[in-house]
């Protein structure tokens, strides 16, 4: 497993392919640079966010375009997402031991691919235990380095960077069998909590 | 030895099949390997909770054995990934050689190659595989294990017509070898 878990290199091939095939072309420079924001590492989001405490200015400058893309981008990203979290989740199940049942897989997602996404497990994992599931992430990656200056800066634009983890929980958890439908919301800058409904048939 | 292998997708479709060249009836293993996915399907179900029982501890992996009991004919191993995704392999019961662990290894490098080639963004999950280097390994992997001589067509029709007139089983084998 260990092996498995050896960095998310897979992740940005991935992400990189699936992004050029999906949002070629057909997106405003807005919404190319959110996918280019999301493919960046933490290293380099961490330099991003250096960087961008000057230049952060300019982030205000979408807004008008974020409500225009919010109907056609969020979920052209949360498929991206699907793709990439159903075709890693055969790398990374590989070594696994079978699944007992559903609440296994869920733990797998919070723990196993969370680490190998974003170096870090999902912090709470709460059930109703009839196919709800609530993952809470206090200090989610994507929007770790956000908050340059004052906490509610960025606040309203970090809305957008969790429909591709959205995504990936869904495309994950399906390939394990589930469907469901995930939804997320951001609660401070950093906290983030995605909640899973599972389809029942 | 390795007659055929075959790979299906989580609702059980056929993803790529692959038999080996020198088979004659290729319906047969058709056949039987969507009678071997029956078996798969009750393999990897979930167990009831019948803890510290054996067959508990080996369900728990993702190479499922033999699946029938050994035919004269050949033998019928089965995998299932934990994505739904199952495997499955025909090989020889003549061939010996080939022990379980060996079986393990085959699947778990098909496994590898699966998981390799499902990163092609041009392959949509679930769909048939036309990745032309995972037919290639999957080739190498039907050819790298040959094919006996029992298989053979025009051996086993000389196998049919001598089990007549000599009823015995060594009768059998050395008119074959000879």
């Amino acid at each position: 497993m260990a092996d498995a878990i050896s960095g998310p290199s897979y992740l940005y091939n991935l992400l990189a392919n699936e992004l050029s095939v999906a949002l070629y072309g057909d997106l405003d420079k807005t919404s190319e640079n959110m996918g280019a924001l999301t493919m960046m590492t933490i290293k380099d989001r961490k330099a991003a966010a250096a960087a961008a405490g000057p230049s952060s200015s300019e982030a205000p400058v979408d807004t008008s375009a974020s409500a225009r893309d919010s109907d056609t981008v969020f979920p052209k990203l949360e498929s991206i997402g699907y793709q990439v979290g159903q075709r890693l989740i055969e790398r990374l199940t590989k070594e696994h031991a079978r699944f007992k049942d559903e609440l296994d897989r869920m733990k797998f997602v919070c723990t196993d691919l969370w680490k190998y996404l974003y170096d870090k497990q999902i912090d709470t994992l709460r059930t109703n235990n009839q196919g709800t599931y609530v993952f809470t992430d206090n200090l989610f990656r994507p929007l770790a380095f956000f908050s340059a200056e004052g906490v509610d800066q960025y606040y309203p634009q970090s809305g957008r960077f969790i429909a591709f983890p959205c995504g990936i929980i869904r495309g994950a958890l399906s390939a394990l069998g589930i469907r469901c439908t995930v939804s997320a919301k951001v609660l401070s800058v950093t906290c983030c909590v995605f909640e899973v409904v599972v389809e029942r048939t | 030895m390795a007659l055929c292998i075959g790979v299906m997708g989580a609702e059980n479709q056929p993803l790529l099949i692959k038999i080996s060249p020198n088979i004659q009836d290729p319906i047969k293993f058709h056949f039987m390997l969507h009678s071997a996915l029956d078996v798969v399907e009750e393999k990897s179900q979930p167990l009831p909770k019948t803890p510290g029982s054996i067959s508990g501890a080996d369900l728990r992996e993702l190479y499922l054995g033999l699946l029938y009991p050994s035919s004269d004919e050949v033998r019928v191993y089965g995998y299932c990934a934990n994505t739904r995704m199952k495997m499955i392999l025909i090989v020889e019961a003549s061939n010996t050689t080939l022990r379980d662990n060996e079986i393990r290894t085959m699947f778990r490098r098909l496994h590898v190659a699966y998981s390799n080639m499902i990163m092609n963004p041009f392959y949509d999950v679930g769909q048939p595989i036309s990745s032309k280097s995972f037919h290639d390994f999957v080739d190498s992997m039907i050819a790298a294990f040959g094919v006996g001589k029992l298989v053979n067509p025009t051996l086993y029709s000389v196998e049919m017509e001598y089990f007549e007139d000599v009823p015995t089983l060594t009768g059998i084998r050395l008119l074959l070898r000879s």
